[in-house]
């Protein structure tokens, strides 16, 4: 059973956004239920800081053993860090998705986009067949 | 690599489309994310008449000699998920080897990941790939593109007539390195292309069911291809790691 943190959003493409202290400044990864699926993480491809992206542009890749996907960026938004300890151990995305593997934090741009995500009962029933 | 790309873009719901072929020279293709560039050497890639080109998909570099190619593309949510289209796709290529009088198994899972650095394709089985007589007959990798998944494979016909040592930029045995192992040295006599191909075929056709038939690009699927073969041809992409 996949981990879905009730106070998080989420994407039709199992990424999700957490908010910081900042406002309007979230953290992106991928669900927990998104890293079950692909298996052992072995690297990824980030933008840089400063990268500017609108929804649902390609903002990275992620390779898992022998599989890449697409990273699709959740929201319009600038990448204002990017998890520099993901380039020393990608597998963090697999044992703590939600806290150490995150991928970037990003600004931003347009907070309506917020209303298109998903709550964490829709990204359940979302994945909860499968 | 452009045309396996477009029909990943382009799959009409409700399809699957599986490709088979083998490559006009000898090609030394490159895994998506894996460095390439100060480990293998552009001349001596071009001295021995080797093509060069980086997959869609992911995983290890790979020698296209001897050897078929397929490329499944199926919608990514169908009922196996990423994984068990894995598991799916190389149940029924071993299959397709026993009918061709070849036991092969899956390798058993476990172990640590392999990286896309860590050295070429063939060199160690990753959990649930192809195996006979304990080395790597059928070496695959994936690739999702939009709900579209993409896995190429690669099956060994013979020993290639070229050696990723004689490419490396550092000549010399890769370490630590096993190798895979062809059809020829599991002592399956030369066959025709075509009849490895129609088992491959006939194989996935019964795995999957449903109605197969032959089919041509269609002209979306061949626009596509063109516009993405300045990519795949591109040296930029190529050596990009």
């Amino acid at each position: 059973m996949s981990v879905i943190p009730d106070d998080l959003l989420y994407s039709e493409e199992h990424e999700y956004l957490k908010p910081t202290d900042e406002d309007g400044v979230y953290l992106v990864g991928v669900t927990d239920y998104a890293q079950g699926e692909l298996g052992d993480v072995v690297f990824l491809e980030l933008p840089g800081e400063g990268e500017s992206f609108e929804r649902m542009d390609v903002f990275g890749t992620i390779e898992a053993v022998k599989a890449v996907s697409d990273l699709f960026a959740p929201v319009t938004g600038e990448v204002v860090e990017v998890n520099a300890a993901l380039d020393e151990d990608p597998a963090l995305v697999n044992s703590d998705p939600y806290g150490e593997g995150w991928m970037v934090r990003v600004r931003l741009a347009d907070p309506s986009e917020l209303d298109a995500l998903l709550s964490a009962e829709d990204y359940r029933s979302l994945v909860g067949g499968d | 690599m452009a045309v396996d790309h477009a029909l990943a873009r382009e799959l009409p719901p409700g399809e699957g489309v599986l490709r088979i072929y083998r490559w006009q020279r000898a090609t030394l293709s490159f895994g998506r994310n894996q460095p390439a560039k100060g480990r293998y050497d552009p001349m001596a890639i071009d001295g021995f008449g080797v093509e060069v080109v980086r997959r869609p998909t992911g995983g290890r570099e790979v020698l296209h000699d001897r050897e078929l190619t397929y490329a499944a593309i199926l919608p990514l949510r169908n009922p196996d998920g990423l994984r068990g289209t894995y598991g799916r796709i190389n149940r029924a290529l071993v299959n397709a080897l026993r009918s061709l009088g070849v036991e092969s198994t899956l390798a058993p899972g476990g172990g640590d990941p392999l990286s896309p650095d860590a050295g070429a394709c063939f060199r160690a089985p990753a959990p649930g790939e192809v195996v006979a007589a304990g080395r790597k007959l059928v070496g695959s990798a994936q690739r999702r593109i939009g709900s579209t998944l993409l896995q190429h494979g690669s099956l060994l016909l013979a020993p290639s007539t070229t050696t990723f040592a004689a490419l490396r930029v550092q000549p010399g045995p890769e370490p630590g390195g096993g190798q895979g192992i062809s059809l020829a040295e599991l002592g399956v006599a030369p066959l025709p292309f075509a009849r490895v191909g129609a088992v491959v075929e006939a194989a996935m056709a019964g795995s999957y069911g449903g109605k197969w038939e032959i089919d041509e690009l269609r002209p979306r699927e061949r626009e596509v291809a063109e516009r993405l073969r300045t990519q795949y041809e591109s040296s930029d992409w190529t050596w990009r790691r």
